[in-house]
């Protein structure tokens, strides 16, 4: 007793001297077992707490062993100590202030919880649909629903309104669940006002085949518009309008959207001469990389080439001469729950001038000379091209239907006027008329999906070319049509398990075609007519067979196909069969190597064959400075190409590295020889074994740095192509080599400015024999960029251009232009006004040279002058 | 011509325990300081094993859930536009999954940027929590209060006595009590319990295993995490099939950043 006391006083003095501290600690132990199997248990909550249990004096949790020691400081009550887990028995203990050893023994028991549930959220079924109000990620400067949809997370939006959703295109675009536009939907992205739009739904891992949901997941996802009530019953849309000069410029935009669940309607019309390509707005977007492999053909080429309207290095605002006018209109009805009617109706009308000086150098092997050839050329490019769309679309959980018919009309001439060694005039009138139906059908029916696709094409070129020349006494003028009729009639079936999978296809594609020509004049001592038919039929049948292990993925495929053609020459009444079985190997492997590597391996082994336009034996022209024949033999290429490719991606440290390398090696059976007669080119294949080889290497290397915000990059590619050619009927060897560099800096300091640097570096050098000695060429283009963007506020914007364009035009030549430009914009609710000043140094004119080690052409564009624009958009 | 379905592709899953019990939370996350009054809503599900839990996204759980059990849906368009605002915003909000005592003594976190998933693991933060007076009733459990300063935020939590699981939301946990209610003095990471079930079936704690998650640390991964807020587009140019113009670039602004770990 007397001990105790003191023990008190002692410990009062003591805590007295140290008030933070409490010298006496008391330890309780423990160790907690199961009841019946004496195993240990862990997690269990240890609590020492007065005897009502409401102040918890210390606790603990026992560990993997079962056990536990409390230490507290010295108390003077008797406590309670309690040992409780959840699913088991609690026990309780009364203890006093002394060190102290503890067994428990727990037994199971149902754990008592008081439930309380909430209903699930709508969610619950929906897939992974991630919503976003517009009115919370809005600023200032939005106005289309494309400005809001590049702040999405994931989303990218290209400059031509196509979108990306985490790397990969979108499959479907909907506005109000209806997919009015299809692969047309950069229509909605640059022109629905954000003000008409209360949310954007993204529906990742979208697959919108309702009858293969759950069967086939889809890696692409889909974007949804939903309109503010209000916007629903009225048409919305936007308007901008424009002036300015030099010479008089315009601009007219004029957009209305009225999209109820029922029925949606969508004109647009867009008409300007200020050098901007308007016609991008109906360009395609979700032609992805299946569509290329599911082997539709492309539709044939011009047969007329006036070799003018390529696209320059340089932005068209620049160099663009236009008058254009696109008008789209589109319908959609819905029919009933699963089904829906669409019309698109576009029209464009395009104007187009394009004034060039243009020197041609033709090496003449031979003779070892060169034949020059100098002259202006005064283009005048018209277009007129209508495009209607019937789409019928049935979407169940069972079946699956859509059908689409296309016509296309386009009307195309082009007038070219000469000036220089001759006066020539060349009108060409180059039409291109087609019809075509798409099918598609997926049957779902218990465990077993069915796929039939079918598409047949109906195409028609019938093209003109009428010359004027100073040496010709008569107007020479050609006629020529070619004509296709093509069918691909598709079905898929397959086996899979979790790590592999075995798919077939069948494809049977038909095609029969046509090809005139009909020169009125003997150019030279030949035939000027042909009349060729062709009748082709394809069986083909494509295994596939995939294994997917941990971040292995191997691909096989060996397609196997049966062509058979026939060629008749009507003239000569010639007849050939062909009749050829292909195969044609291919194998993928890709290897995700720890975090951050992944190394890909491919090969393929490729046979393709030429086409109708091999059997002309006479001469057609292509330009005034073209003629083309066949030789009646088939052509026949045989390629291989190995690629490898391995990426470095550390997000973490930001820091991304790429390389690849691709050789791929080619056998003809024939090879083009051209030849020169009166400054005309003849092309004309011969009949001779011959290979070519190309290299590729490509690298990309990017950096951010965080002090201060800026990614630095380079992406390096190196090309080298060797193979023989004919030129005056001498074989000639060329090696060309190219070397691009692309060295990017772009600095985002703050919100309100940042800073872009970018440049290009390509020299192309080639390599012939020239009479058994090397000869050289070397060529450089060089282009620097730098842009600047200011905000000073959230209703100016301020950006500031300057460009700079180096390119070697001989050896002793070159062209240096600089650019300068200027933009203010001013926003407002409903209203922007914005003022361009485009060319500020008026350059004049833009050159560059090609060389293909055998021939050098250079060209020289006339540029639009110095201008200054502005513009009013309004939303309603 | 037909043949049997292609399985859905599903990445492959460890279970690492079974759970005893369910609780959802309620999240109130003030993503922008500036704007102080907009909180926004998640949903967080606490999986509490015997001996691991794991803590994820709700929205996540479910569609992750219909992926695995191919669940048929029959969902169309049209039925998902009729899907309540949406609470999985991506950015910011809490989708992280996190598994405490995965390894043993550790918390592993799984999380993404941009395109890129991560996992890091760090050891079960040893809370210094300070018991406090104090009784708040959450769904009629009536709950002690405690609080911690804890990574740069001050907690208050409430934790249930009743409920011997030393177990909370995100990466609470360490007191005698299951903790219902959690929120930062500052008001801006609110978690609380709305439901709280015993699990009658077998309910797998799972682990995805899939190679696509890069291991990493904390404080790689929150200072990664910052700069893809900072400057978006800068981390978007860089994944090699994206190509982004400088005048896109410019326009992308920072996203407001306030992560619930300051430090």
């Amino acid at each position: 007793m007397i001990n105790k006391h003191l023990y008190s006083a002692c410990f009062i003095f003591w805590t007295l001297l140290n008030p933070g501290y409490l010298a006496a600690q008391v330890v309780i132990e423990g160790s907690i077992y199961e009841k019946t199997t004496k195993e240990p248990l862990s997690h269990a909550v240890i609590t020492l707490s007065d005897i009502s249990g409401n102040d918890i004096v210390a606790y603990k949790q026992s560990d993997k062993n079962g056990f536990f020691s409390l230490q507290t400081a010295a108390f003077n009550d008797t406590l309670k100590l309690s040992v409780s887990l959840l699913g088991y028995s609690s026990e309780s203990r009364l203890v006093t202030a002394k060190n102290q050893q503890f067994r428990f023994e727990l037994y199971p028991k149902e754990i008592e919880l008081r439930e309380v549930y909430v209903k699930p959220p709508d969610i619950w079924k929906r897939g992974d649909t991630i919503n976003y109000n517009v009115a919370e990620l809005k600023s200032a400067q939005d106005r289309s629903i494309g400005d809001l949809l590049k702040k999405l997370p994931g989303v990218e939006v290209n400059e031509s309104g196509g979108i990306l959703y985490n790397g990969k295109p979108i499959n479907k675009f909907y506005i109000e669940g209806l997919d009015l536009l299809e692969s047309k939907y950069a229509i909605a992205t640059n022109n629905v006002p954000v003000d008409a739009v209360s949310n954007v739904q993204v529906f990742e891992n979208h697959q919108y085949v309702k009858a293969l949901k759950d069967v086939v997941a889809s890696e692409q996802a889909a974007i949804n518009l939903k309109l503010k009530e209000g916007k629903m019953s009225r048409p919305i849309g936007k308007t901008k309008i424009g002036s300015g000069f030099s010479p008089f410029l315009w601009n007219l935009d004029l957009f209305g959207l009225q999209a109820a669940k029922e029925r949606q309607t969508l004109v647009m019309y867009k008409a300007n001469n200020t050098g901007h390509d308007i016609a991008l707005d109906l360009s395609s977007h979700t032609l992805n990389f299946s569509d290329i492999l599911s082997g539709i053909e492309p539709l044939p080429q011009d047969l007329l080439q006036p070799s003018a309207f390529e696209s320059l290095d340089l932005a068209e605002k620049y160099y663009l001469f236009n008058r254009t006018h696109v008008l789209t209109l589109n319908n959609l009805w819905k029919l009933n729950e699963h089904s829906q009617f669409r019309v698109n109706i576009n029209y464009l009308n395009d104007k187009r001038n394009q004034d060039l000086g243009q020197y041609s150098g033709y090496y003449l092997p031979d003779t070892d000379s060169l034949l020059s050839i100098e002259e202006n050329n005064q283009l005048n490019n018209r277009t007129n091209l209508l495009e209607t769309n019937l789409t019928f679309t049935k979407n169940s959980p069972e079946t699956y239907l859509n059908n689409s018919l296309k016509f296309q009309g386009r009307w195309r001439d082009v007038s070219s006027d000469i000036t220089g060694t001759n006066q020539v005039n060349q009108h060409f009138n180059i039409p291109l008329f087609y019809l075509q139906n798409d099918l598609n059908l997926v049957k779902h029916r218990g465990k077993k999906v069915f796929q039939f696709d079918s598409f047949t094409r109906y195409s028609t070129l019938p093209q003109q070319l009428n010359v004027t020349a100073d040496t010709l006494n008569n107007p020479l003028s050609q006629d020529m049509a070619r004509s296709t009729f093509y069918t691909n009639n598709k079905t898929s079936f397959g086996y899979a398990r979790p790590s592999y999978n075995l798919l077939f296809d069948v494809q049977l594609q038909a095609k029969t075609e046509n090809f005139d020509s009909d020169m009125n004049f003997m150019l030279f001592p030949a035939e000027g007519n042909n009349q060729i038919k062709t009748e082709n039929l394809i069986l083909y049948i494509g295994p596939q067979f995939t294994y997917r292990k941990d971040g292995f993925t191997l691909n096989f495929r060996l397609p196997l196909s049966s062509n058979n053609l026939t060629v008749k020459n009507s003239l000569t009444d010639d007849r050939k069969d062909y009749s050829f079985l292909f195969i044609e190997p291919s194998l993928s492997l890709r290897y995700k190597a720890g975090s951050f590597w992944t190394v890909n391996f491919n090969f393929q082994h490729k046979n393709e064959t030429g086409d109708i336009l091999d059997f002309p034996v006479s001469y057609y022209m292509t330009n005034y400075r073209y003629l083309r024949r066949g030789t009646s033999v088939l052509e026949k290429r045989q390629w291989q190409t190995y690629s490898l490719r391995a990426a470095y991606r550390n997000t973490i440290e930001a820091f991304f590295f790429n390389f690849s390398i691709l050789y791929k090696t080619g056998l003809y059976n024939v090879l083009n020889n051209t030849s020169f007669r009166n400054g005309i080119s003849l092309v004309a294949p011969i009949e001779f074994d011959n290979q070519r080889d190309n290299w590729s290497l490509n690298g990309y290397i990017a950096k951010y740095m965080d002090g201060i915000k800026t990614n630095f990059s380079l992406s390096g590619n190196y090309t080298r192509m060797k193979m023989e050619r004919l030129q005056q009927n001498v074989k000639v060897p060329v090696t060309s080599q190219t070397v691009f560099l692309q060295p990017k800096i772009d600095m985002k300091a703050t919100n309100r400015f940042s800073i872009a640097y970018h440049a290009k570096v390509l020299n192309n050098r080639t390599e012939i024999n020239k009479l058994e000695q090397k000869n050289h060429n070397s060529l450089n283009q060089i282009g620097q960029q730098l842009k600047f963007f200011f905000f000073p506020s959230s209703r100016w914007q301020l950006n500031l251009q300057f460009e700079h364009l180096y390119n070697d035009i001989t050896e002793n030549l070159s062209s240096k232009l600089f650019f300068m430009d200027m933009g203010l914009a001013y926003q407002l609710k409903n209203m922007e006004f914005s003022l361009d000043w485009t060319n500020i140094f008026n350059q004049k004119s833009y050159a560059y040279t090609m060389d293909d080690g055998l021939n050098i052409f250079s060209r020289n564009y006339r540029l639009r002058p110095c201008s200054v624009m502005f513009n009013i958009h309004f939303n309603f | 011509m037909e043949g049997d379905l292609p399985p859905m592709k599903v990445s492959p899953q460890d279970t690492l325990d079974f759970s005893k019990m369910r609780v959802q939370y309620q999240v109130w996350m003030m993503k922008d300081t500036l704007y102080p009054q907009k909180l926004t809503e998640d949903m967080i599900m606490l999986q509490i094993g015997s001996k691991i839990s794991k803590s994820l996204n709700y929205f996540k759980m479910i569609s992750d859930s219909i992926t695995h059990q191919q669940i048929i849906s029959g969902a169309g368009i049209n039925e998902m536009l009729a899907v309540n605002q949406g609470r999985r915003t991506g950015d910011q909000s809490l989708r992280a999954s996190l598994f405490k005592n995965y390894p043993a003594g550790e918390i592993t976190t799984m999380d993404q940027i941009f395109t890129d998933r991560f996992y890091f693991e760090e050891d079960i933060p040893d809370f210094q929590w300070k018991l406090e007076k104090g009784e708040l009733k959450v769904l009629g459990y009536s709950c002690k209060k405690a609080t911690v300063t804890f990574r740069g935020r001050t907690y208050e939590a409430w934790y249930a006595p009743e409920i011997p699981v030393s177990d909370g939301p995100w990466k609470f946990s360490g007191l005698p009590g299951l903790i219902l209610k959690v929120s930062d003095t500052k008001k801006q990471y609110i978690f609380e319990a709305v439901a709280i079930s015993g699990v009658s079936w077998q309910d797998p704690v799972t682990f995805s295993k899939s190679s696509l998650f890069m291991k990493t640390s904390r404080e790689n991964f929150n200072k990664a995490m910052k700069r893809f807020m900072d400057n978006p587009a800068a981390g978007m140019q860089n994944s090699d099939k994206i190509q982004v113009a400088p005048e896109s670039l410019a326009k992308v602004k920072a996203r407001p950043y306030n992560p619930i770990e300051l430090e």
